[in-house]
């Protein structure tokens, strides 16, 4: 007795294999993604303003959410770079709660300072809020 | 007659890519909607404060232009944008806000002169908000300055026409156009989440001089923006400043101030005139005909 090769539903069974293992991939990719996602949230979204008074730099904030005491400012010009921490400069903390709100400002002595560059960088969500230049 | 159940596996293969892909779908939405979907709306809402803020600054603009030109003929018009809309598909709060007209907001009273002393109140246009995902946010035009506030403070975005000149070795003269905003009718306010026109139009100017005053105080709900605005401006022409609410006799002026109240005193070695304008303008906020 002859064996007979049958094709009948190969095409079905393929296409069966391969939407299968399309929607497999896609769901080990989505998985992947989701669980490595970090959760972090964004950068706060607040407008600061800075400005030269006084042999000081001026950065006042001007609306938006508050910044934590941990927030960094860096000043960097070609030969150096200063870090400042913001619990550690001085602010004008009108509501006492160590934060930097709406109407505060922070002032540091950039006297031996001829051109900067200036970042705030928000170190909770590790995002640069705000970048300029300063000419003393 | 009993059927009997026979096991098949067919369609298996079926079912299961039929689980997994509406799995998919369900996880994609639930990562978009409560990752995603609060960001995006807070952006959103962070950009319509700005827009707030832009619009705020087309109001003054168009208010110091009828205080320039005192045409009553002109009315113009600006608009602001109360709220904005939720996203759609997705499950999203709308944000909302208002417009309203608060009589007698604003307070300063001058004290002291030769002649006489003076009080003048002023109404004031604030716009506040209703946001779901970002802080709420008020901006307020009063007595020319826009003002900036949230839960914990406030600041001046805008500046009022505010300026001082030094005449002699111990006289100053301070000129200051204070500006009033009407209601027409009695439309004082509006809510929603459109755009809404505010009509202004010039009414009059009423100009007025307080010679040798002793002191001036601001009742307004920032005092903390007035404080460091009139501190800054004092200053800069060279008076010299003693603290809050400390005189030591050889400074210029001592500020006192508490939440709702600034008063500045002067020392009575200085000789210090007042110019007021006070500036009349109606403002239309809500839709309507009124003659």
């Amino acid at each position: 007795m002859r064996n007979k090769r049958k094709n009948v539903a190969v095409s079905e069974i393929i296409g069966t294999v391969l939407l299968l293992g399309i929607t497999v991939a896609l769901f080990s990719i989505l998985c992947v993604v989701v669980l490595a996602y970090p959760h972090v949230s964004a950068p706060p979204s607040v407008n600061l303003v800075g400005m030269i008074d006084n042999d000081c730099l001026v950065i006042e904030h001007r609306g938006g959410e508050s910044l934590s005491p941990e927030t960094i400012i860096v000043i960097s010009n070609e030969t150096s770079t200063t870090r400042y921490i913001l619990k550690n400069v001085n602010m004008s903390d009108y509501s006492n709660n160590s934060q930097w709100d709406v109407g505060e400002w922070i002032s540091i002595d950039v006297s031996n300072i001829s051109k900067a560059d200036v970042a705030v960088i928000d170190q909770i969500t590790g995002s640069v809020i705000m970048t300029g230049k300063f000419k003393n | 007659m009993m059927k009997r159940l026979i096991p098949s596996n067919e369609g298996v293969v079926g079912i299961v890519t039929a689980f997994l892909i509406v799995g998919l779908i369900v996880i994609v939405f639930s990562v978009v909607q409560t990752v995603y979907v609060p960001q995006w709306m807070k952006e959103n809402e962070a950009d319509h404060m700005e827009a707030i803020a832009d619009q705020f600054s087309q109001l003054k603009f168009a208010i110091d232009t009828h205080s320039q030109f005192k045409d009553v003929n002109n009315p113009m018009t600006t608009s602001i944008t109360l709220g904005n809309k939720e996203m759609p598909v997705l499950a999203s709060s709308r944000a909302y806000g208002s417009i309203e007209i608060i009589p007698e907001q604003f307070i300063l009273k001058i004290s002291g002169a030769l002649e006489s002393n003076s009080t003048t109140s002023l109404n004031t246009l604030k716009y506040s908000s209703s946001n779901a995902y970002f802080l709420d946010q008020e901006y307020t035009y009063e007595a020319g300055a826009v003002i900036l506030s949230q839960y914990q403070g406030d600041t001046m975005a805008i500046k009022p026409s505010f300026s001082i000149t030094k005449e002699g070795s111990r006289e100053y003269n301070i000129s200051i156009n204070l500006v009033n905003i009407t209601p027409v009718g009695d439309k004082n306010s509006i809510s929603g989440y459109g755009n809404y026109p505010i009509k202004t139009q010039y009414i009059s100017t009423n100009e007025f001089e307080i010679i040798r005053i002793s002191d001036f105080s601001i009742q307004t709900e920032f005092s903390n923006s007035w404080e460091r605005f009139l501190n800054n401006s004092l200053t800069q022409v060279g008076l010299n400043y003693s603290g809050i609410g400390e005189d030591k006799g050889l400074h210029s002026y001592y500020i006192t101030s508490d939440a709702n109240q600034v008063k500045v005193v002067f020392f009575t070695e200085l000789v210090i005139n007042v110019n007021i304008k006070l500036i009349e303008i109606s403002a239309q906020i809500a839709p309507g005909w009124f003659t």
